[in-house]
């Protein structure tokens, strides 16, 4: 299946986009498409090392599954405040 | 519970804090955009925030500290996009029974939001007679 991934501060400026499409297979979970996209997107790998995945809009674990239609979000490091 | 967050455009303005009309502190934080950065003028910060990520999380913060510390009320308000130099960016007001736990929470708060809630900021630099940034990159947290 196709998911994008969504991209935030530096990672956005690293490819000049906002997202990024990857072939996963179907049932893929969190630690699989932040290897998938590290492999795809070499510029992205110090974003992936030090980032985290949001599903829905939370937090996921390494072994959170992907379904369809899922939002799934880089969370890179953060700088509120 | 008595928690209020909010994600405003630009600067925030006046705050009117969570009812705590019982509580003996309350504390509060401003965080102001500085003027310089590594030696360098600013014209502001532009804030990204993804929401409604953003907002749940600072919920969710708000919740587990008022249960850890006791705490009678959070307010946070805190900027999207451009914040011009010496404006608020975020403001953050807790009140409990007594200071120690007010305080506490007040710390951990500002801690756990640079950590666990997706907002980016990026620097302007000045020196862009068209108000464009003439470089910029990620402001120190």
């Amino acid at each position: 299946m196709q998911i994008d991934v969504l991209l935030f501060g530096g990672a956005v400026a690293a490819v000049e986009a906002d997202r990024v499409r990857l072939d996963v297979g179907e049932g893929a979970r969190t630690e699989q498409v932040l290897a998938r996209l590290r492999e795809h997107e070499p510029r992205l790998r110090s974003y992936v090392d030090a980032g985290r995945l949001a599903v829905n809009h939370e937090f996921a674990g390494p072994d959170t599954p992907i379904k369809p239609g899922d939002e799934v979000a880089l969370i890179t490091m953060v700088s509120g405040g | 519970m008595n928690v209020r967050i909010e994600i405003v455009d630009g600067p925030v303005g006046p705050v009117e804090p969570a009812h705590a009309a019982e509580s003996g502190a309350v504390v509060t934080f401003e965080g102001v955009v500085r003027p310089m950065e590594d030696g360098r003028p600013l014209v502001g910060l532009d804030y990204q925030t993804y929401e409604p990520m953003a907002q749940r999380q600072m919920e969710q913060l708000a919740a587990e500290l008022t249960t850890k510390h006791g705490l009678d009320s959070v307010t946070v308000v805190h900027s999207r996009g451009r914040v011009p130099v010496r404006e608020r960016s975020l403001v953050l007001v807790i009140a409990a029974g007594h200071r120690q736990p007010a305080l506490a929470a007040m710390a951990e708060y500002i801690d756990r939001l640079k950590r666990d809630v997706p907002i980016w900021k990026r620097a302007v630099w000045a020196g862009d007679p068209a108000g464009k940034p003439l470089s910029s990159g990620e402001a120190k947290p």
